[in-house]
C-alpha cells in the first residue's frame, strides 16, 4: 500500500512540472506569427533581465519576479537615488517610500528644495535643546546605556540603575522597551511600513530600517520587511501586481495602459502556473472577452442569475399589466393585485372565458389566452436570452470540472495499467494532454458566451458564432472520447483517435482566438451596450 | 501590560492630585485601572455650560503605544460625537497617536472640542450642517439636549 502511494506521488510530482511546461508550450499564442515584436523601454522600473519576447501581437510583455528580485529592485532604485544626491542609503529608502517609489517625482521635488523635503519626510532633526546637544549629524543611531535615566513613557528607571535607551536624530530619548512596543504596535497592530515616527508628541522624525532592526525581535522585523515589500509592489500600481495564485508570492511586471484594454487582453501566466489578467486582476484567462465585458458579465451573473432563474421557473406576468406574479396557492384563478385583472394561470386567458365552473381550462385555442401567451413571451425574451448565454457559460465551467474529475479516475486507471501491462508511462500520457486541452478550451468557450451576450446581431457576430460552434463541437467530441472505457486492447486505437481530436481542438481554439482578438484590434465587434472602460 | 499598568497608575495618581478644570469625579470602573469614568463639564459660554457629561476612558493592554478609547455616556448634541457618544479627534487616531501624550492632554483636547466644534470633520453630518448654517437653531437644540440629559 505504501509502495503504491509512493509511486503515485512520484508520478504526480513529475506530472506537476509537466503541466506548467505544457501550459506554456500549448499556449494558443504559439501559433501566432512572431512579427511585430515591440519591447517597450520602461525607464520607471529597473529590469535586471530582458523582458521575455512577445509571442504574438495579441500577447503582452511581462516578467515574473520572485521576492528576492523585488528586494534587489528596491535596492538598486535606492542606490540610484543615493548616487544622485549623495544621500545615505537609509535616508534614500525613507524618501522613496514617502514618494510611493516614484523616483521622478522625488528627484524633481528634492532638487527644488532639499531642506523642505527632508523636513516633510521626517529626516530633518528637531530644533529642541536636547536634540542639539544629543545629535551628532550623520552618526548612526545606536542603543545606549544611560545611568539614572527615567523613561518618560513607562516611568521606568531610577537614579542608580542604568537603562538601555535610544534616541533618533531628533534627540528624544526613551527606553529600548518602549521603542520595541511602539514598533510592534505600528507593524503588527497597524500594518505600517512606510513611516514609523518618533514617539515624542509633534515630532515627525522617522525611524530608519536600521534603527527598527535594533529594537524589535527578528520575527517582527521580518513582518516589517514583508509589509515594506508589499507596499513597494502596491505603490508601483501601474507596473507591478501580485500573482493571485494560492500561496504564490510572485510579482508580475507588465506595462499596459487603461486605454489598451479596449483592444488588448493582457493575460499573464505566473511561474506557479496561475493565469490571470493584468488588466482587470481576474484570476484566470478570460480571452476572448475584453476586460470590460468580463467585468459586466461577472457583475451581471452575481446579481441576476439566481434571481432570474427563480423568476423564470416560478412566476408569470399578468397578461394585462405585466406585473410579475408568483403563484402562492393551488388555485389557478389569478387576480392581479395591481390591475385587478382576472386570468387563468394555465392558459393565461381571461378567467371570464372559463365560465363559472371552478376549473375548466381545456380551451387551448382560446384567443385571449393565445394573445396573452404571446405577450408574455415577448416580455420574457430578454430574460430567456440572458439565461441562454448564462446556462452555456456555466455549463462549460461545470463540464470542465467534471472533465477533471473524470481525469482523476482515469489517472488511477492509467497508473494501474502501466504496472499491470507492458505499456510505458509515456504511452498513457495522451489522456492527460486531452483533458488539459478540453479544460482550456472550455474556458475559452465559456467566455465566448459572455462576449456573445453583449454582441450586436450582425454578419460579424455570425462568423464569431460559427467559430464558437466549431470549437464547441470539437470539444464535445473530444470530451466524449474521454469517457470511453480504457482497455489494453483498444488503447492504441483510442490513443490515435484522441491525439487527432486533441490537435483538432487546439487548432479550432487558435482560429477562434486569433480571429476574435484580431477583431478587437480592428474594432470589428459592435456591442449593444457601452462597455465600461477600466482606464 | 506591566508597562501599561505602571503608566496608567502614574497618570491616575497625577489626575487625582492635580484636578483638571472641567473634569470631575474621575474614578476606576470596578477597580480596574484600564477603565476610567467621570464627568466632563461643558465650558463656560457654550451651549453645554450647564451640563455635565458622563465619560468612559478605556485603555488598551498595550497602552501607551495604542490610543485609549474615549466615549460620552450622556447624550450630547455636537457635530463631532456620534449617537453612541464616540468621538473623532486627531489626537486619538491610531495613525497620529503618540505614546508621550498625557491623559490631561486628552481631556484638554475634548474640552476644546466642546468649546469649538469642528464641522468640517463631523461624525454627525446633520448636526454639522445645523451648526454651520443655522447657528441659533443649533444652540437651542444643544441647550435643550443639555437640559434634558445632562443637568441631573
Amino acid at each position: 500500500m505504501s509502495d503504491d502511494s509512493d509511486n503515485y506521488m512520484d508520478a504526480a510530482s513529475f506530472e506537476g512540472s509537466d503541466i506548467v511546461e505544457d501550459y506554456q508550450s500549448s499556449n494558443p499564442s504559439e501559433a501566432f506569427s512572431d512579427d511585430d515584436v515591440e519591447i517597450e523601454d520602461n525607464e520607471a522600473f529597473i529590469v535586471n533581465e530582458p523582458v521575455k519576447p512577445k509571442k504574438s501581437k495579441f500577447d503582452v510583455d511581462y516578467k515574473v519576479y520572485d521576492i528576492n528580485d523585488i528586494i534587489s529592485n528596491q535596492q538598486s532604485e535606492t542606490e540610484q537615488v543615493c548616487s544622485i544626491f549623495g544621500l545615505q542609503r537609509q535616508d534614500a529608502t525613507i524618501l522613496l517610500r514617502h514618494f510611493g517609489w516614484n523616483r521622478e517625482k522625488l528627484i524633481e521635488r528634492y532638487s527644488e528644495d532639499p531642506e523642505r523635503i527632508l523636513k516633510q519626510v521626517g529626516l530633518a532633526p528637531g530644533t529642541s535643546a536636547s536634540a542639539q546637544s544629543d545629535s551628532r549629524a550623520n552618526s548612526p543611531v545606536r542603543l545606549k546605556r544611560v545611568k539614572g535615566f527615567t523613561c518618560e513613557i513607562c516611568f521606568t528607571g531610577s537614579e542608580d540603575t542604568s537603562t538601555q535607551t535610544l534616541a533618533l536624530a531628533c534627540g528624544h530619548r526613551f527606553c529600548s522597551d518602549c521603542w520595541k512596543m511602539h514598533c510592534e504596535e505600528k507593524i503588527s497592530g497597524q500594518g505600517e511600513s512606510r513611516k514609523i515616527e518618533c514617539m515624542q508628541g509633534d515630532c515627525q522624525t522617522v525611524m530608519s530600517e536600521q534603527v527598527i532592526s535594533q529594537v524589535v525581535p527578528e520575527y517582527i522585523f521580518q513582518r516589517y520587511q514583508t509589509l515594506a515589500n508589499k507596499t513597494y509592489v502596491e505603490d508601483n500600481r501601474r507596473g507591478l501586481r501580485f500573482c493571485p495564485g494560492p500561496d504564490c508570492g510572485n510579482v508580475i511586471e507588465c506595462q499596459v495602459r487603461g486605454s489598451d484594454l479596449e483592444s488588448l487582453i493582457p493575460i499573464v501566466v505566473c511561474k506557479c502556473g496561475q493565469a490571470s489578467c493584468f488588466g482587470c486582476s481576474f484570476s484566470g484567462d478570460h480571452r476572448p472577452a475584453l476586460c470590460g465585458v468580463t467585468k459586466l458579465w461577472v457583475k451581471k451573473c452575481e446579481d441576476d442569475s439566481e434571481t432570474a432563474n427563480w423568476i423564470s421557473a416560478n412566476t408569470k406576468e399578468c397578461p394585462r399589466c405585466h406585473s410579475t406574479i408568483e403563484k402562492n396557492g393551488g388555485c389557478n384563478h389569478m387576480t392581479c393585485r395591481k390591475c385587478r385583472h382576472e386570468w387563468c394561470w394555465i392558459c393565461m386567458g381571461d378567467w371570464s372565458a372559463h365560465g363559472t365552473s371552478y376549473y375548466n381550462c381545456n380551451r387551448f385555442e382560446d384567443k385571449s389566452g393565445k394573445d396573452a401567451r404571446d405577450g408574455q413571451q415577448k416580455s420574457r425574451v430578454s430574460l430567456e436570452r440572458y439565461l441562454h448565454y448564462y446556462n452555456r457559460f456555466s455549463n462549460h465551467e461545470q463540464s470542465a470540472r467534471l472533465d477533471q474529475e473524470l481525469y482523476a479516475k482515469t489517472e488511477r486507471k492509467m497508473d494501474e495499467m502501466q504496472r499491470s501491462t507492458s505499456l510505458t508511462w509515456i504511452e498513457v500520457q495522451f489522456v492527460k494532454k486531452a483533458v488539459e486541452t478540453v479544460t482550456k478550451c472550455r474556458m475559452t468557450l465559456k467566455w465566448t458566451y459572455a462576449m456573445a451576450y453583449y454582441l450586436d446581431r450582425n454578419s460579424m457576430t455570425e462568423l464569431f458564432e460559427d467559430n464558437q460552434a466549431d470549437l464547441e463541437k470539437a470539444v464535445e467530441n473530444l470530451s466524449e472520447l474521454l469517457e470511453k472505457p480504457l482497455d489494453v486492447e483498444t488503447i492504441p486505437e483510442l490513443r490515435s483517435q484522441m491525439q487527432n481530436a486533441t490537435n483538432y481542438v487546439k487548432s479550432r481554439q487558435n482560429i477562434l482566438l486569433e480571429d476574435t482578438l484580431q477583431g478587437h484590434m480592428e474594432d470589428r465587434w459592435s456591442y449593444h451596450i457601452t462597455i465600461p472602460s477600466l482606464a | 501590560m506591566a508597562q501599561a499598568t505602571k503608566r496608567i497608575t502614574a497618570e491616575y495618581t497625577l489626575i487625582s492630585k492635580e484636578r483638571i478644570n472641567g473634569v470631575s469625579e474621575v474614578e476606576l470602573v470596578d477597580d480596574n485601572i484600564f477603565e476610567w469614568a467621570g464627568y466632563i463639564h461643558g465650558p463656560q459660554g457654550t451651549p453645554y455650560e450647564d451640563g455635565r457629561f458622563r465619560f468612559r476612558l478605556a485603555y488598551p493592554d498595550n497602552f501607551p503605544f495604542k490610543a485609549p478609547a474615549f466615549q460620552l455616556k450622556t447624550p450630547i448634541y455636537h457635530p463631532n460625537f456620534d449617537p453612541e457618544g464616540n468621538i473623532c479627534i486627531g489626537l486619538l487616531k491610531s495613525e497620529s497617536w503618540k505614546p508621550t501624550t498625557r491623559v490631561t492632554q486628552i481631556f484638554q483636547a475634548i474640552l476644546q472640542l466642546l468649546a469649538e466644534p469642528n464641522p468640517d470633520d463631523p461624525l454627525d453630518a446633520s448636526i454639522a450642517n445645523d451648526y454651520s448654517n443655522n447657528r441659533s437653531d443649533f444652540i437651542k437644540t444643544a441647550k435643550d439636549s443639555v437640559y434634558k440629559h445632562a443637568t441631573h
